[in-house]
């Protein structure tokens, strides 16, 4: 077993200076700051709205946080959507026009970043996919994430190559998922020790096919009027290629209107389960049943549908313990009117639909959400809730007077398993109204706290750095690196973590969650006051248990899966 | 049928016998044509019969009558005002001149002539209902009003009489409106009355402001509370629904469904235990309402007493509920079901929610 504890000091050396300057703030006030005019980030998302009101237009797009270079800092992968152009054969998507094509910004300092699109070959420029979203993991287990690509019209594996380039593997790899393609996430499924790779797919939608909606108005159409599809689970089968085992594995039968996926154990089996966010038809839980593949459970474990039953506009989804019981929960973001459902895992297979009690209700209901992540952001200990909102209608109100299109984002601290809306106090950025969309999640300066970069539909992105950590309450990050039982990059362990005053705090490795996008891959635990983490256990997909204690608070620790 | 209608039964024996020769060939014949249905030729040959007896008064309102019938309402006036002027009180000329000219919009025309027909056949409902019609169009609401209810008994459900009764309420109810604004446009009542006219038109921001604006001259006006309570609850604000519903309980305690709206509005906050009473208050004073079981067995659910949530939903399945409500309540029952351990309670009534889910919603793909 190997531990390395890295401290403060070591790591952030000049977390001192930044920390007097800019985030002298007291710990009650969590705020963000918009640093992105400052960043180098040049990004503009392009969907290309037409009046056909195609819907795929009113999707995108996702952000990923990867640290693709190995240097300390996440760099910023953006992807964008594209432009359609009447061609011979009919409308084609055309990705040539540079401000068509994804980006990827490398950070210099965790502040400031520069554009290596091009040297690293990610543009996109050449495949004709109208993009969406994008999922990290190291697929090969080289100690290089790689990135997978999703979108309308297929999608694209990235093989990174010693964080020098990037290379298109997706041929190669048998890793097009064709259709209209929307959030992924690698996994563990099998538990092989490689990352399995699931792909949400949104409809049986084409550009041949699609058509506006509405009667006095142009409207995007409903979900509704176009057939569901499955969404794809591709086996990673160890030698760099991927098999395709929806069949097998049981996705294909339950076909669904995805947009959002999340990976987490719900039935504390010790095998990574996933919820899948439907957009106007029943959410799925995916149940894993090791080698009998996974059974759909979402309507008798009561995750199908709101407390009334009925069906609303899963977009983005987590899955992580809200109320500290050590059980991950479900939380889902919908649109206007349908709330923002968040179901408690009751720990005997079923969730509870917690909404109303949770103060979820009174927050959510004029709002309408895609990125979404429940994290510590404030470090007392309790995971809070953020959103990227918006109506997917771009003229809702002339519909609905009274619903907004443009909304600010949501932030809403988690007060012991009640929410409490903070967006007066948070930050301009909570008080601008945007098209947020994909959100990812991750401590961009290394100063311990968790960061934003926010995708904005057909407009710049949100860069909000917290101030959490110059605060007065305490934080632990941990990375975590699997040998030879377990992923790489440590995605699918699940970490426990008990401070000195025994509370408990629980843990799932992995990038995916949210909308469209990927997250830090470190874990990030907010511990109040507590200068000391009693004990951290480390549960690895390849079977091995870890311990570690005695931690001191505000540092990074990195965890490095025991060899047999 | 309309002849019998407009008491011209016997106009047709009437006018043949008064005429002779060429003229009466023409009548003849035009009574035959109408009533074999060739209004067309009737007319054709009424109208010969006019041009060779224009003093007969039976010829121009036989005439009108075929031209009635034709549907050429204008040149029907045009016989019928002859008729009337040729023999004054000619039976039936009045009421169907009367109509006619209420058909052609000409309201206060046709008054006096349907007043007539009234006072020669005073049990004719259809008339007092055209009267009141006439009036109505003329703009005077409140005598419309008087002959349509007291026509109400005679022709009860009459769709005509029914829908001139609301058009003549509404009327009254716009002039009375107007009349409000003009008078006193800052009151608490005009302010309401401004109020409940953007409701209804789902001006909802219009509405929740003129509301306010009522409240704050009188704030004792409970049907105002209930309406901003309810604005308020359906653009997802409970926490302000609640405090309205709480005003307006102040003023009538004993309001069943301003129990169920505050207990509604306390389960939005998630506040279960403190909407249970009002529920169990809505509940009992109707006790099979199932919208207050259905609210009743939520808040019992979230404060963990299942089996008398488990009762409540049961209770508002054995009433009267509609297919949503009953997918609903099935739904919920599933849920209590399995946090009480029953699973094949909660499989029966999963089965009957998607069941009634799928008819639901049967057209989407």
């Amino acid at each position: 077993m190997r531990v390395l504890v890295t401290p403060r000091s070591c790591i952030l050396p000049w977390i001192g200076a930044l920390g007097a300057g800019l985030w002298a703030l007291p710990a009650s006030e969590l705020q963000f700051q918009d640093r992105t005019a400052m960043s180098g980030v040049r990004f503009r998302h392009h969907a290309s709205p037409t009046p056909n009101k195609h819907l795929i237009e009113a999707m995108g797009g996702g952000v990923a946080l990867l640290d693709f270079d190995n240097d300390g800092f996440l760099d910023i992968f953006f992807v964008n959507g594209g432009a359609l152009s009447q061609r011979e054969a009919g409308l084609a998507v055309d990705r040539s026009g540079p401000e068509l094509h994804d980006r990827l910004y490398r950070s210099r300092d965790g502040l400031s970043f520069e554009d290596v699109t091009q040297a690293v070959g990610v543009s996109a420029a050449t495949k004709g996919i109208y993009g969406m979203g994008a999922a990290t993991g190291d697929y090969d287990n080289d100690g290089h994430v790689d990135l997978f690509v999703t979108g309308y019209g297929g999608t694209i594996l990235y093989r990174n190559l010693a964080g020098r380039a990037f290379e298109d593997r997706t041929e190669a790899a048998g890793a097009n998922v064709p259709g209209w393609s929307a959030s992924a996430g690698f996994f563990d499924a099998d538990h092989d020790g490689d990352l399995d790779l699931f792909v949400t797919r949104y409809l049986d939608w084409t550009l041949e096919t699609s058509r506006p909606c509405g009667e006095k108005i142009s409207v995007y159409c409903s979900p509704r009027e176009y057939p569901a599809v499955p969404s794809v689970l591709l086996r990673n089968d160890g030698d760099g290629t991927f098999t395709d085992v929806s069949a097998e594995w049981g996705i294909l039968r339950s076909p669904g209107k995805a947009l959002g996926v999340a990976f987490n154990d719900g039935d504390a089996d010790g095998l990574p389960d996933v919820v899948v966010a439907n957009d106007s038809t029943a959410q799925q839980l995916f149940l894993n049943r090791g080698r009998d593949g996974f059974l759909e459970q979402a309507l008798e474990a009561g995750l199908a549908y709101n407390e009334d039953g009925g069906s609303f506009a899963g977009m983005g989804v987590d899955f992580e313990d809200y109320d500290n019981d050590g059980r991950p929960d479900v939380l889902v973001t919908a649109l206007a009117k349908e709330l923002y459902p968040l179901f408690r895992n009751e720990g005997d297979g079923t969730f509870g639909y917690v909404t109303r009690q949770t103060g979820l209700a009174e927050i959510t209901a004029g709002l309408s959400g895609w990125g979404v992540k429940l994290a510590d952001f404030d470090h007392d200990g309790w995971k809070d809730l953020f959103a990227a909102q918006s109506h997917v209608l771009d003229n809702v109100g002339a519909l609905e007077p009274g619903i907004d299109y443009l909304q600010p984002p949501l932030i809403a601290l988690n007060r012991e398993g009640r929410f409490v809306d903070i967006g007066d106090t948070a930050g301009a950025a909570f008080q601008a109204s945007i098209a947020g969309r994909g959100t990812a999640f991750g401590d961009l300066d290394n100063d311990g706290d968790v960061d934003l970069v926010v995708g904005v539909l057909n407009d710049r992105p949100k860069l909000l750095y917290s101030n959490a950590s110059a605060g007065g309450n305490h934080w632990l990050q941990v990375r975590l690196t699997g040998g030879q039982a377990s992923a790489r990059d440590g995605q699918g362990a699940g970490v426990s973590l008990w401070t000195a005053s025994g509370g408990e705090q629980v843990r799932y490795s992995t990038t995916a969650g949210g909308y469209l996008s990927a997250n830090d891959p470190r874990l990030h635990f907010g511990l109040g006051s507590e200068e000391t983490v009693a004990r951290i256990a480390v549960r690895w997909p390849g079977g091995s248990r870890q311990e570690l204690t005695g931690i001191g608070a505000d540092q990074m620790v990195e965890i490095r899966e025991p060899t047999r | 049928m309309t002849a019998r209608l407009f008491g011209l039964g016997i106009l047709a024996a009437s006018l043949a016998a008064q005429v002779l020769g060429p003229v009466a060939d023409h009548v003849r014949r035009g009574v035959a044509a109408r009533e074999a249905g060739r209004l067309g030729e009737a007319r054709d040959e009424l109208e010969a019969a006019v041009r060779g007896a224009p003093a007969l008064a039976e010829a121009h309102l036989y005439l009108g009558l075929v031209l009635h019938e034709s549907g050429d309402f204008s040149a029907a006036v045009g016989s019928l005002e002859r008729a009337l002027a040729l023999k004054p009180g000619i039976p039936g000329a009045g009421e169907l001149l009367g109509f006619d000219l209420l058909v052609l919009g000409r309201a206060a025309e046709a008054i006096p002539h349907l007043e007539g027909a009234r006072q020669e056949n005073p049990g004719n409902w259809q008339v007092r209902k055209w009267l009141g019609r006439a009036h109505l169009e003329a703009g005077d609401a409140g005598v419309a009003l008087e002959h349509l209810t007291e026509v109400q008994t005679a022709a009860a459900a009459d769709p005509e009489l029914l829908y001139l009764i609301g058009k003549v309420y509404s009327e009254l109810a716009l002039q009375a409106q107007a009349r409000l604004l003009t008078a006193a446009p800052e009151s608490p009542y005009a302010h309401l009355a401004t109020a409940e006219d953007h409701d209804l038109n789902g001006r909802a921001e219009e509405a929740l402001s003129a509301y306010r604006k009522a409240l704050s001259g009188d704030q004792a006006l409970p049907g105002a509370l209930r309406a901003l309570g309810d604005l308020e609850l359906g653009r997802g604000r409970p926490r302000a629904a609640a405090a309205a519903y709480r005003r307006a309980l102040e003023i009538q305690p004993g309001s069943p469904s301003l129990h169920l709206r505050l207990g509604e509005a306390l389960l939005a906050l998630g506040h279960a235990e403190e909407a249970l009473p009002h529920l169990e208050s809505a509940a009992r004073a109707d006790a099979g309402c199932p919208t207050a079981l259905e609210a009743l067995g939520k808040a019992l659910l979230d404060l963990g007493r299942l089996g008398e949530a488990r009762a409540a939903l049961a209770r508002a399945l054995a009433g009267p509920v509609d297919e949503q409500r009953r997918m609903k309540v099935h739904y919920q029952l599933a849920r209590v079901s399995r946090r009480l351990g029953d699973t094949k309670a909660a499989a029966a009534h999963l089965r009957e929610f998607s069941a009634l889910r799928a008819s639901l919603t049967a057209g989407d793909k």
